[in-house]
């Protein structure tokens, strides 16, 4: 395990990366768990510890709301997996 | 505020489909061959009309840039290099773009590739990417398959390939010349200019290299006209941009605003406020670890552009805002940015090598408070022979959060050391190279 300079992540800090995932807006606890999974040798999902859609702040988005919305109502996109 | 029409990155959350499907249901590589039919020059024009500025950092005009690529090919092949190399301490928007919208950089490597000439573009993305630069590679892979790339690219009759190069992790590689060295695979070290790489880029061929923002949102600005990107911000501020909001603040989160937004209702509609409140705030860094810090004072006010950070002595640089409120000790902040620019150095150039490792040393010492008050003033004194004698901006970025600490600090860092002075500790001998 190693400090490293910058992961291009900052809006998920803290980061861990395993290999080639990371693993976002980890604590104390998020990575104990995340420690004890990888001990068991298995992958747990990355992503965010607290999930969060990708970059958008906790909660849920303040913009590209109306719009998402528009384009649903539209047809235009396929909700995926809700 | 920006309504959500007027966003370009509609799916910058991820809430969508990546792939080809989804990009076209959100508008991407619609018409493109009629947009390539406009002619070379009149992209360019569009470009230079929009007013967008770099949104990689240093801010230049990208229409302006394009323009400097030759009319007329002598013979050599000429490229678009795309900058994906984000590793500017606390920026993280390129990386939400390629995961989330892959095809709008590729639709826009293709429309600049073809304004500038070009016969192939190189999207150079950092190593730790891992996940990002496969799924840039299977976005690649579809529009190779859907005719978008290619021989004859999306039915235009033009011909354009698109490479995506892996990084190997070094920030040097995000600095243009640095890249294109690297993308070479020698070393990452900057190269002199002139020649600029319009001149002699990548393979000893005119090359433009721009920031993956930059690139994206030229099919928005070619689709939608010049006149609607130049309506939003502020004059020679115009557009929108993606601002990465992170450090102390309730909710930290990557947002697409206007340029020229307030800094303070930037924070506070979107980030959820600054954490214990606005009084709360200390300072921001508010374009990335290397442009001074600015206090309490000055973001209550400061609008979120190229122009008006200037003006206070920072800079908007890639949009990055990092909060620290009343908890930070921030010389030690900017003593670990010191570490962070030291690690970074390429070593090439003499003030630079030399200078962020004094920096470092003398910054750790400060944390402490373990220095003569004189000391301040050599140090304000070394960033200036560091600044602008280097051959790339490495050296600037290193000594602008320090002359940004002594501007706003001062006082703190003269209480720390007559703490220390106070409590008796040993004082050590200040030497040269520590």
């Amino acid at each position: 395990m190693t400090e490293v300079e910058c992961l291009g992540a900052c809006v998920n800090a803290p980061i861990l990366q395993v290999n080639d995932d990371f693993y976002e807006d980890m604590d104390a606890a998020a990575t104990e768990r995340l420690l004890e999974t990888l001990r068991r040798d298995e992958m747990p999902p990355p992503g965010s510890a607290i999930g969060r859609q990708g970059s958008a702040p906790v909660g849920g988005p303040t913009t590209l709301i109306e719009k998402a919305g528009l384009i649903e109502k539209a047809g235009l996109i396929e909700k995926e997996g809700e | 505020m920006l309504s959500d029409q007027d966003r370009i990155f509609t799916n910058l959350y991820g809430l969508h489909d990546w792939g080809l499907k989804g990009a076209r249901a959100r508008g991407d590589w619609d018409g493109t061959a009629a947009i390539l039919a406009r002619g070379r020059d009149a992209l360019i024009e569009e470009m230079k009309a929009s007013g967008m500025r770099g949104r990689g950092g240093a801010g230049f005009p990208t229409g302006v840039k394009w323009s400097f690529m030759p009319k007329q090919s002598d013979g050599r092949p000429a490229y678009l290099v795309v900058n994906a190399d984000e590793s500017e301490p606390g920026t993280c928007k390129d990386r939400d773009i390629i995961r989330n919208d892959p095809h709008k950089l590729l639709e826009g490597s293709l429309i600049a590739g073809f304004a500038m000439g070009a016969i192939a573009a190189y999207i150079y993305i950092r190593g730790e990417f891992y996940n990002e630069a496969m799924r840039l590679e299977a976005a690649v892979k579809e529009a190779y398959e859907a005719g978008l790339l290619g021989r004859n690219a999306a039915g235009s009759g033009y011909d354009f390939d698109i490479h995506v190069h892996r990084g190997a992790g070094a920030y040097i590689c995000g600095e243009e010349t640095g890249l294109l060295e690297s993308l070479e695979g020698k070393k990452g070290m900057p190269r002199l200019k002139p020649p600029f790489p319009a001149a002699v880029g990548v393979y000893g061929c005119p090359t433009t290299v721009n920031n993956v923002e930059t690139i994206a949102a030229a099919p928005a600005i070619m689709r939608r006209g010049a006149a609607w990107f130049s309506a939003l911000g502020r004059p020679r501020n115009t557009g929108t941009k993606v601002f990465c909001i992170c450090g102390h603040v309730e909710k930290p989160c990557n947002v697409e605003e206007e340029m020229g937004i307030p800094l303070r209702e930037l924070i506070e509609r979107h980030a959820g406020g600054v954490r214990g409140g606005w009084d709360n705030l200390l300072g921001i860094i508010p374009g990335g670890a290397s442009v001074p810090v600015i206090p309490k004072s000055i973001c209550d006010t400061v609008l979120m552009d190229f122009d008006s950070l200037q003006a206070v002595k920072s800079g908007l640089g890639t949009a990055a805002v990092i909060v620290m409120d009343r908890s930070t000790d921030i010389i030690k902040a900017i003593a670990r940015l010191s570490k962070f620019y030291k690690h970074e150095s390429c070593g090439q150039c003499t003030p630079c090598r030399e200078g962020t490792g004094w920096l470092m040393r003398v910054m750790n010492r400060l944390v402490e408070g373990r220095a003569e008050s004189e000391e301040i003033d050599t140090l304000e004194k070394v960033t200036r022979q560091i600044e602008g004698h280097t051959i790339c901006a490495l050296g600037d970025a290193a000594a602008w959060p320090v002359q940004g600490l002594i501007r706003h600090f001062r006082p703190l860092i003269e209480e720390r050391i007559a703490a220390y002075k106070r409590n008796g500790a040993p004082m050590s001998m200040p030497m040269a190279a520590e």
